[in-house]
């Protein structure tokens, strides 16, 4: 038998007024995974994460956490799940401390030591007021209160958006360190390395809709490159059109740049027959990922 | 302090309630320090106050004399400045404790937490009827202390009575801004609406108490309820009390329901 996903939504839909959040938005998390959730600004990820914590209730659909429906036995799936709100806002008149100790006595009570080991793993220092701390250590007092009751599930929204490359580095290597003790990850991004770093499936959302779940290595293969390959001498155009997976050659002089889709095979081997100078490919980032899910064939 | 909401509520408060204590203290001071002036110089105080139209007369404590000491205690206190303070003290402490937090995104992180929704709203309510309950306390012992030496004379029990009042007027419309805070999640919302609606209904029992057209409606009147010359005469009346109480008891399980049912920080 299959085992029980983590994370199950079905047509999970939310509209704001007439705004529209999310629309008929279906997957799975599987137990251990780190799921990323990609999408540009106002594709409905935090709308999606919100509506897992029923912090607000959908229009249509479901969702479950650990086959627990999130709306009727939401008491016990935030038992077993750590959040981490996209806009993080901490009551900036408390000590760190004893901001930690209040969110913990709301479980009944946490380990000190886990929470002092997190602590000292990001340098948090807990005895300052919040409200003098930097973002960087803001977010970090989050992901304490996320992680300090060893959850089975942890859901972030956009947990480095806004740092530093630095800490940025400390939070994934801290997530990794998570997914090895067996606890799995739901975690929304704009940024593609990041999620390229931590996750093994992603999930594409854009205008409220989603459009892919794939594994990260074929969403790689699927994305668009961009190439750019400069000869010794010009070239004629003709031997880069009709190659498989090329497309939009421009030739200049000497230098040809095309877009190729997943293996660079062809162009490779039809630009050996010249004498090449430099090759330049640029690593596909979020924008061109979504073009290869909409580059122009379903534009209207 | 940190055990729960409510006392973690409480604990945000402290400072703010130490300011207000010492005001009350304060306005207390002023109070009994001027009773022997006034108690001299009485009976012409007495004549202005009946000279004065009805409206202003009910303004200035009603049908009292102002020379007794329940008549000066009514008029410098309790009908009008320790109502006000206690409304100032419950509006702002209803409306910014569910609604207030949720505005700030402070309450994200407590929702997160397995903690059922009406649970936290219901310890807000719990420490704000504490809170102001407090005050009522620091507003009794001091009138209780400090009557005694100037020779004010007035039974402590008819403070409690009269201090129990201001306290019930206070938590109906604290909890009327934690109603309309946890049921629209607007602080500014529930701050404008309840202070409108606490004038209105200060305006409905003066204009009751003066105009027979008007009459008929001022049971509706929070105020026709707290009656303030009445307890520091003859006590606590039960009805009027119970009326204050079940008006808050109702707002307070409204607000349960209303913030269990909505969308938070939308
Ligand atoms: N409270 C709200 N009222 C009306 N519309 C809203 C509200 N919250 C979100 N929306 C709309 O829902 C859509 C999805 O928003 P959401 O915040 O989920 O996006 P997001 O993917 O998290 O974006 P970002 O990367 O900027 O955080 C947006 O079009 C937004 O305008
Ligand atoms: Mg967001």
């Amino acid at each position: 038998m299959a085992e029980q996903p983590v994370i199950q939504t079905r047509q999970l839909t939310k509209s704001y007024g007439r705004h529209r959040g999310i629309e008929d938005v279906t997957f799975d998390v599987t137990r251990g995974e780190v799921f990323g959730f990609l999408g540009p600004n106002g594709a409905g990820k935090t709308t999606t994460i919100r509506l897992l914590m029923d912090l607000i209730r959908p229009t249509a659909g479901a969702a479950w956490i650990f086959g627990l429906d999130v709306r009727a036995q939401g008491l016990e799936v935030r038992r077993r799940v750590g959040y981490l709100p996209g806009e993080l806002r901490l009551y900036e008149g408390m000590r760190s401390e004893d901001l930690l100790r209040y969110l913990g006595h709301l479980r009944g009570g946490v380990g000190w030591a886990e929470v002092k080991r997190l602590a000292d793993r990001l340098g948090a220092d807990l005895d300052r007021r919040i409200g003098e701390l930097s973002s960087g250590n803001k977010q970090k007092v989050g992901l304490i209160q996320a992680l300090m009751h060893r959850p089975d599930l942890l859901i972030l929204d956009e947990p480095t958006a806004g740092l530093d490359p630095l800490i940025q580095h400390e939070i994934h290597a801290l997530l990794s360190e998570a997914v090895a003790d067996g606890r799995s990850v739901f975690l929304s991004s704009h940024i593609l390395p990041e999620v390229e770093a931590l996750c093994h499936r992603v999930g594409i959302i854009r205008e409220g809709r989603l459009v892919a779940v794939e594994e990260i290595d074929a969403l790689k293969a699927r994305a668009l490159r961009r190439l750019e390959i400069q000869f010794a001498t010009a070239v004629p155009p003709a031997a880069f059109a009709n190659l498989a997976g090329v497309q939009d050659v421009s030739t200049q002089d000497s230098v040809v740049r095309c877009t190729v889709v997943g293996s660079l095979d062809a162009v490779i081997k039809a630009a050996a027959r010249f004498e090449v100078v430099n090759v330049v490919s640029h690593e596909p980032g979020l924008e061109e990922i979504f073009l290869a899910y909409y580059g122009g064939t379903d534009a209207p | 302090m940190l055990r729960n909401t409510f006392l973690k509520t409480l604990r945000d408060r402290r400072r703010s309630l130490l300011w207000w204590a010492l005001g009350l203290v304060g306005l207390v001071a002023i109070t009994v320090g001027f009773w022997p002036a006034i108690e001299e110089s009485g009976q012409e105080l007495n004549r202005l106050v009946e000279d004065l139209p009805p409206a202003l007369q009910s303004l200035a404590g009603g049908d009292l004399d102002l020379t007794s000491p329940a008549g000066y205690l009514n008029g410098r206190v309790f009908a009008f400045l320790a109502p006000i303070l206690f409304l100032v003290f419950g509006i702002a402490f209803g409306s910014r404790t569910v609604a207030g937090e949720e505005q700030a995104g402070t309450l994200e992180l407590v929702l997160a937490r397995p903690v059922p929704r009406w649970r936290i709203v219901a310890e807000k309510f719990a420490a704000l009827a504490v809170a102001t309950g407090f005050l009522g306390a620091v507003l009794w012992a001091s009138l209780a202390l400090g009557a005694a030496p100037v020779g004010l004379d007035i039974g402590s029990s008819a403070l409690a009575a009269a201090t129990l009042m201001v306290v019930l007027l206070g938590l109906v419309f604290g909890a009327l801004a934690l109603f309309i805070g946890s049921l629209t999640g607007k602080r500014g919302l529930a701050l404008g609406l309840t202070t409108t609606v606490a004038v209105a209904m200060y305006l409905l029992d003066l204009y009751a108490s003066i105009s027979e057209a008007v009459e008929p409606f001022r049971g509706l009147s929070p105020f026709y309820y707290y009656d303030a010359a009445v307890p520091l005469r003859n006590g606590v009346d039960p009805l009027h009390a119970a009326f204050l109480v079940v008006v808050t008891v109702f707002l307070a399980g409204f607000s349960l329901v209303a913030f269990e049912r909505r969308d938070v920080g939308v």
